[in-house]
């Protein structure tokens, strides 16, 4: 961390998949654990780091999040914490699952985290037909294979009508 | 923005992290959806059981009587084993009470079910009759444990040992958090001399006469001792003996339990916590002060020393030894004396520390060894509760 430190000033660029850059202060791309490990290992060498599975819509919401997370000193964990219901409040959905695989492919943790468990409390305690709504999951089951994985996991859905 | 199925296209290890953050059952329910999700599940690495979250759910199980939700649930937990594939399991959570057959079963099945899968942090809560609870042999000497945090609640009592229950002898454990425990028979000892591997011992309301610790591992080691136990228990002297060379941080609470203390030496020791008092064991009051004072005195590597106002009544009580004492620490950088919170809004008037009385002769006693010029804080209490 020290030497994150030292070389607060420089930066360094990314590029989107659909082609737009975007100047980062070096700080800030150290909250990606995958920026940190090829910096660390200087495959940074060339001047831009394409990063051809995120578009530039996403890439500027990860951006904000990392320059959030690296500005603020630690002691305002209540201010992050804010920051962070705040900033996945009212995404649409499309959105919510562009940031969660950014997340996991740049390895943000805390954002990843957060990401998973906005999905996971939309799941949670909604019937399957509407679960299967919010996300245009098709169910590809016919009715009788569907009452055969109810059966061989009743024990999950005992008092469930 | 597109639309179609993008949380079913998700590859399984962010599945798994996000059915770990809703529920087992959502979780097992969600083979339902589609062919995509029917063994999504069953690899789950993380595995929360826990009987309270269980009914809490749905508005009509609430009010179900005790028996049908713990037949339930173990019947649930059952289910979850024998569906799991054999892939290694991360953590395993278990909350459960051990007061009828079917739950203490159950408690044991998930347990050598978690030893067979490698488990490497294991948090188990028995909610009810942890004296009945016995540790099954699988997990005695499991090879693969990092992390245990155990709570054991309904034992009550050091004087009426209910149960023996032998050390754990795990090779790799690095962090125990021991809660709620009243250690008649020197498990917590034993348990910690065959754990070779330990690096951070955390005793949170535990009641014990005598704890030795000899860990050659150990940075971190926190007592608390409990406060609220049956009559009788409450005021007695704890003979604490410990060895470990690389400790950092050393944090004691007790409220009214005099611990003797010894120790070979802390050279790494940096961050000290101790909270004790008002009182010592009936018997030996006239010397608590100068328990305390031979503990610090044990104590003098310590760079960050905190000390709640009950300590320093205890150790003003006995002016006479304080000036016949030398000062304990010969390094501090901060001694930081804390306050009691119900008092705060005195001594913080507009923000100012306006009104504290410090017992100058113990300041003196605490702070004359350094020659370097440290920092003193006053802060209000704050309540210290071990993480994990």
């Amino acid at each position: 961390m020290a030497s994150s430190i030292e070389n607060n000033n420089e930066k360094l660029t990314l590029k989107s998949s659909d082609g737009e850059e975007f100047l980062v202060e070096k700080h800030v791309a150290l909250q990606s654990t995958l920026l940190q490990n090829m910096l660390d290992s200087d495959c940074s060498s060339a001047d831009v780091i394409p990063l051809p599975k995120i578009d530039a819509r996403t890439l500027a919401l990860v951006l904000g999040y990392c320059k959030k997370h690296a500005d603020a000193s630690s002691s305002k964990q209540g201010e992050l914490n804010s920051f962070d219901s705040e900033f996945l409040k009212d995404m649409d959905m499309g959105a919510l699952f562009n940031l969660v695989l950014a997340a996991n492919f740049m390895e943000i943790k805390g954002l990843l985290d957060i990401a998973a468990q906005k999905i996971a409390d939309t799941i949670k305690d909604k019937p399957h037909q509407e679960v299967r709504e919010i996300f245009h999951v098709e169910n590809d089951y016919t009715p009788e294979e569907e009452a055969a994985v109810r059966e061989e996991n009743r024990w999950a859905f005992e008092g469930f009508p | 923005m597109e639309v179609g199925d993008r949380i079913s296209a998700l590859p399984d290890a962010i599945l798994h992290q996000i059915l770990s953050d809703a529920d087992v059952q959502t979780a097992v329910q969600t083979s339902v959806l589609a062919k995509r999700w029917r063994y999504v599940w069953t690899s789950l690495p993380n595995l929360e059981l826990d009987h309270k979250d269980f009914f809490t759910r749905r508005e009509e199980d609430r009010g179900l009587p005790l028996d049908t939700k713990l037949r339930r649930f173990t019947h649930f937990v059952d289910g979850v084993l024998s569906r799991r594939d054999n892939s290694d399991l991360c953590a395993l959570t278990l909350v459960c009470p051990c007061d009828k057959v079917d739950p203490s079963i159950i408690i044991e099945k998930c347990l050598c079910y978690a030893v067979r899968h490698n488990v490497q942090r294991l948090y188990l809560w028995v909610t009810k009759g942890g004296e009945r609870f016995e540790f099954p042999s699988c997990l005695i000497n499991c090879v693969s444990l990092q992390v245990l945090k155990l709570k054991c609640s309904g034992i009550t009592s050091l004087d009426n040992p209910l149960h023996y229950w032998p050390p754990l002898r795990l090779p790799m454990l690095k962090i125990l958090h021991i809660q709620k425990f009243w250690d008649s028979a020197n498990f917590i000892a034993g348990t910690v001399e065959h754990c070779p591997s330990l690096e951070t011992l955390i005793l949170d309301g535990i009641g014990t006469y005598n704890l030795n610790i000899t860990a050659p591992k150990l940075r971190r080691l926190d007592i608390f001792y409990e406060t609220h136990g049956l009559r009788g228990s409450l005021h007695y002297e704890s003979v604490v003996a410990i060895s470990a060379p690389r400790l950092t941080s050393f944090k004691l609470r007790g409220n009214y339990v005099s611990p003797v203390f010894s120790t070979v030496s802390l050279p790494c020791l940096a961050i000290v916590y101790i909270d004790l008092g008002p009182k010592g064991a009936p018997g030996n009051e006239d010397r608590f002060p100068l328990d305390v004072m031979n503990m610090l005195g044990r104590l003098g590597e310590a760079k960050y020393v905190t000390l709640s106002s009950k300590t320093l009544q205890v150790l003003a009580k006995d002016p006479g030894l304080l000036k016949s004492h030398p000062s304990p620490f010969h390094q501090l950088k901060q001694l930081k004396l804390t306050q009691p919170m119900e008092c705060s809004c005195d001594y913080f008037y507009d923000g100012q520390c306006s009104s504290v009385t410090l017992p100058l002769d113990v300041i003196s006693y605490l702070t004359q060894g350094s020659l370097s010029g440290g920092t003193l804080v006053v802060t209000p209490e704050v309540a210290i509760s071990p993480w994990l």
